[in-house]
């Protein structure tokens, strides 16, 4: 029995060691792709990311009176019947059709011939074929609709994922700044934030671990924008206080195409400055319908939710 | 630390391993992909979903059948059904060549156009295989698979007569639909399903090998719809109707002001040309939840293009068609009311664009995938049979020979059709062979006998409908679709070993048919019925004077007395039935046709005298054994009186088997040697259940043959003289 369990654990290290293998080259590529990309992507996205924020703002004013949760569902359906279109247009649905039959065909045949093991075992390798088929022709569709999706991902993140400060409120503000000028140690660098009377500073900068803190005080409603010197240079940062729903920008860093995508609200900032990243610890949203991590659950199930009843009127199978 | 800490850590691990395992198993599965999930979308959730709903189903139910095997074999030992316990093959494969003719077998087998065949002969044996009475396919295959007389199973013909009405009704299936419903605005809503009840009485002997743990699988084996419970697979075949409940109405499409609208089977619709557009309707079922009556339609308009193609938009999808190539099947859809729809399947053929634009569809049939009526067991297996191999036809009589008849289909468009359902059934058969290693397997190849029946006047010189022009491809079909067959043979004995027993058979042979015998006016000839004035040419005996008829024939098979007490109308008195089938038999037996001085009628069947069982009082009085080259006339069949006994038969079906059946018997092949001379049909189920050690119930009329066992001595010669006597079974 000892011997078994060895066994077992011994397979179950394995598949988690092939797992983090998997995931450790998936990175890899990414990386590689990424520097491929980015010369590419990143002004792209600078240029797309105001004109969507822009359209997406367009959409949410008007959509202010009704419940929160309105713009989200809204999205979701959008998105489910965008994903149907993108399916229509870039989707083998023969190959797919026949790889979805194929997989019902052997289910039906596990249930028809149960008594058969010889059966069963071929009909469990042919599911593995026709899964391995269907993956396969998901490629390009889901390939495909990444590019819409991650944007919208991004403009919804922003909205439902933190929410502003409220009225005297504390939080944590962290500016990360290059490897440069920290070996220069950041006691040279002469940072500091601008006082404003939407704000109160409550600790000066506390560096540590290569960045630098600051504690501050909400004082007053409003899209605020912060200024920071960092020695003659002056680098700005969007803070919003409210009562209500609004879109916050937690993050501002230099150029890097994926996260330019999913914090699109404020540009980018300059590649030749000191500062690599300046950060807002926005409270996270508090609810179980479009609250923090929720709201992908909600536009994920209500997107597959369109996309079920629609599929017929599309034409498409997946 | 101490020992016995050690020990309680190494039982916790010992403990913990197994959950360990399938933790670690549900974690990779669901979080690889949970990312995905979320940022690609609705799309990839979908694949995944499916992904993991097959993954799973698969992993479990594999779990599942190896855990439980010992469970479910042990239930069965204990049960005294331990599946091959005394059985003395592991599988017996049955193909059914619907109308193989034992001598065109044997004349190209002597030529050596089916080695498959002379191999499987000289290995085991081949004999001519008694047929029932009469011979016809309904009637011989309910006989196979019960192993009864038909006065036990109660199939005589296709046909039978309402006894109130007089009106044929079909003889296996009897469809009423729900009888109560709810109304709710305009429709009106059934509170359960249609009665559909199969009027085929006895016990298929796979029914009883189920019984006793063994697995069938069966395809398309006649007069099997609506099917029945058993243990294995079963797809119906011959009787199971189409959308519209009939036995296949297909539909002509023209632009054409003059055609034939008398079709028999089939409808035309006058179709208008818009530019390079037609538009008009598929013609569906009647829709029984709706308070207007009237069918269902379902609308689709075609785009007439260049170069003989066009563009066919219907149900939401768009297809190709080309002129003179059918279409893959394509799924329909009738609206009843809002969200409910019924589905089904038809093929659509671009006869010709010009001068004038003719389309043909098939009849609208069951659509596999979600059938309208039961045509499986279990009803989940014409799915699974759709999934791994595609659509494919569901009619009962999936050929259209009306078409052909009516000249609208042309004779490649028709073999088309034939070699198409074929292939279908091909591609059924040998996924059963592959799943079913131990037990039975049975399918049944319509082809032979639809493409015999139309193609029989290219053989036969004397035919009236004999075409002296016709092309080298037209005279050899015959002869090509006996080699087809005797390459599928091949392929099947390739797939069975040792212990599997192969049977090659046929339900009956065939015979030219050149001339029609209309019985009803040779009773009116001889004072047995009468007819209004006026009353000849009136179909389904509108035009008979029940007052003065005693007699009347409807149907394929023979012969009804208008008996008291039975028939709404009935003249005969009861006590004068049996004297008077006795004087039709003697006057019928040896009719001849004096304009060709042939004989006609070999011999009249008294049928009570003939059938035993619980339903002979259900068959028609006289069944007719025809002399080769008769057959009841097309208008005797449809109860349409004329004013001459003998007509010739000008159409394409010419060749038929609804003879004498002393005349037509059918074939039997097998892999190993059968010691009897004179097998019937009927016994061919007791063979099967003596081969699996299963002792046959008393109510067979079917005795087991003696087939030798694996390894025993080959025959001597593979076609004995002794096996040229046919052999009637009833």
């Amino acid at each position: 029995m000892e011997r078994l369990n060895t066994i077992l654990i011994g397979i179950a290290d394995a598949v988690l060691w092939c797992r983090d293998a998997v995931v450790s080259l998936a990175v890899m590529v990414g990386h590689a792709l990424d520097a491929i990309a980015e010369p590419v992507l990143s002004p792209l996205v600078a240029f797309v990311n105001p004109i969507l924020t822009s359209i997406v703002d367009g959409v949410f004013a008007a959509l202010a009176p009704l419940p929160v949760w309105c713009g989200l569902t809204l999205f979701s359906v959008l998105a489910g019947l965008l994903s149907l279109g993108v399916f229509r247009l870039c989707s083998n649905q023969v190959a797919i059709s026949r790889a979805l039959d194929d997989i019902k065909a052997n289910l039906l045949a596990l249930k028809l011939y149960k008594d058969e093991l010889r059966v069963t075992f071929r009909c469990q390798y042919r599911i593995a074929g026709a899964i391995a088929r269907l993956q396969w022709h998901m490629f390009r569709p889901v390939a495909v609709m990444l590019l819409p999706m991650l944007p919208l991902l991004g403009q919804l993140g922003v909205r439902y994922q933190w929410r502003p400060l409220h009225p005297g409120e504390q939080t944590q503000i962290d500016m990360i700044v290059d490897e440069s000028a920290e070996g220069q140690g950041l006691g040279g660098l002469q940072v500091t934030l601008e006082a404003d009377p939407a704000v109160t500073v409550e600790t000066p900068a506390v560096p540590g671990d290569g960045k630098l803190v600051w504690r501050i005080h909400a004082d007053r409603t409003g899209r605020h924008v912060l200024k920071f010197h960092v020695g003659d240079a002056i680098v700005e940062k969007e803070l919003v206080v409210s009562d209500g729903f609004a879109r916050v920008s937690p993050t501002r860093a230099k150029t890097d195409w994926t996260t330019q995508l999913l914090q699109p609200v404020e540009p980018a900032l300059p590649e030749t400055g000191s500062v690599r990243s300046i950060h807002i610890d926005y409270p996270s949203v508090d609810s179980w319908v479009y609250g923090s991590d929720y709201w992908i659950v909600h536009l994920f199930v209500v997107s597959m939710l369109v996309a079920l009843v629609f599929r017929p009127i599309f034409g498409v199978r997946f | 630390m101490t020992e016995s800490d050690d020990i309680t850590i190494a039982r916790r691990h010992r403990a913990v391993a197994g959950p360990r395992l399938l933790l670690a198993i549900a974690f990779v599965v669901l979080t690889l992909p949970t990312d995905a999930q979320a940022y690609i979308g609705p799309g990839a959730g979908f694949a995944v979903g499916t992904t993991l709903f097959a993954f799973f189903v698969a992993f479990f139910s594999g779990l599942a059948a190896i855990f439980l095997w010992p469970f479910r074999w042990m239930v069965r030992a204990i049960r005294g059904r331990r599946a091959l316990a005394k059985a003395r093959v592991e599988r017996v494969v049955i193909l059914g060549l619907d109308g193989m003719e034992p001598s065109l077998a044997e004349r190209f087998m002597a030529e050596g156009k089916l080695p498959n065949l002379s191999r499987l002969a000289r290995q085991g044996c081949y004999k001519k295989l008694g047929t029932t009475l009469p011979p016809l396919s309904p009637v011989a295959w309910s006989t196979f698979s019960t192993g009864c007389n038909p006065g036990k199973h109660n199939i005589f013909d296709f046909l039978t007569r309402d006894k109130r009405s007089y009106m044929p009704v079909l003889s296996s299936v009897k469809i009423t639909g729900a009888t109560r419903s709810v109304k709710i605005g305009p429709y009106r809503i059934p509170l359960g399903k249609p009665d559909i009840r199969m009027l085929r009485r006895g016990k298929p002997f796979w029914n009883v090998l189920g019984e006793h743990g063994i697995f069938s699988n069966i395809i398309r084996v006649p007069i099997t719809f609506p099917p029945e419970p058993f243990r294995g697979t079963l797809l119906s075949a011959m009787c199971v109707p189409d959308l519209r409940g009939t036995q296949g109405t297909f539909t002509f499409y023209t632009t054409r002001s003059e055609t034939d609208d008398d079709l028999i089977s089939g409808e035309t619709i006058r179709v208008k040309r818009d530019g390079p557009v037609i538009r008009s309707n598929l013609i569906g079922p009647d829709n029984s939840i709706s308070e207007k009556p009237g069918p269902m339609t379902c609308a689709f308009h075609m785009t007439l293009g260049a170069n003989g193609s066009a563009t066919l938009k219907v149900s939401g999808d768009t297809h190709e068609l080309t002129e003179g190539t059918y279409s893959p099947w394509v799924r329909v859809a009738f609206k009843a009311a809002p969200g409910i729809k019924v589905r089904g399947i038809c093929q659509f053929l671009l006869l010709r664009k010009h001068p004038e634009v003719e389309l043909y569809v098939t009849p609208i049939q069951i659509d596999p995938d979600s059938p309208a009526m039961p045509i499986a067991h279990p009803s989940v297996f014409s799915t699974y049979l759709s999934k791994s191999r595609g659509l494919y036809a569901t009619l009962g009589l999936a050929e259209d020979t009306w078409a052909l008849n009516a000249k609208l289909l042309g004779d490649d468009d028709f073999l088309h059709q034939c070699n198409q359902a074929d292939d279908e059934r091909e591609d059924m058969f040998f996924d059963g062979l592959e799943k079913v290693k131990r037990g039975l397997c049975v399918c049944v190849f319509d082809g032979m006998d639809r493409i015999q029946h139309m193609f029989w006047r290219y053989m036969d010189a004397d035919h009236p409908a004999h075409d002296g022009q016709a092309t080298t491809q037209r005279r050899d079909a015959i002869e090509t679709l006996y080699r087809n067959m005797d390459v599928l043979v091949g392929k099947t004995m390739r797939e069975c070993d040792d212990d599997s027993v192969l049977m090659v058979i046929s339900d009956h042979g065939f015979n030219t048919f050149r001339r029609g015998v209309d019985l009803n006016r040779w009773l009116e000839k001889n004072g047995y019925l009468t007819l209004k004035p006026g009353g000849h040419g009136k179909k389904y005996l509108a035009g008979v004077d029940w007052s003065r008829t005693k007699a009347y024939a409807i149907g394929l098979a023979g012969i009804w007395l208008n008996i008291k007490g039975r028939e709404s109308q009935g003249v005969v008195d009861p006590s004068e039935a049996a004297a008077l089938r006795q004087e039709l038999a003697e006057q019928l037996t040896g009719l001849r046709d004096d304009e060709k001085d042939c004989l006609a009628v070999s011999k009249a069947y008294n049928a009570h005298a003939t059938y035993r069982g619980p339903y002979r009082q259900e068959s028609p009085d006289i069944i007719v054994g025809y002399n080769n080259g008769y057959r009841i006339s097309w208008e005797a069949a449809i109860g349409q009186p004329t004013e001459q006994v003998f007509h010739d038969n000008n159409k394409a079906w010419s060749g038929d088997h609804c003879i004498d059946p002393k005349l037509v018997p059918g074939v039997l092949f097998c892999s190993r040697k059968i010691k009897d001379e004179r097998p019937r049909l009927m016994d061919l189920g007791a063979t099967v259940l003596d081969l699996f050690g299963v002792a046959v119930p008393p109510n067979m009329d079917g005795r087991p043959l003696a087939v030798a066992d694996a390894g025993a001595p080959e025959p001597a010669a593979a076609i004995s003289e002794s096996s040229t006597q046919a052999v009637v079974t009833s």
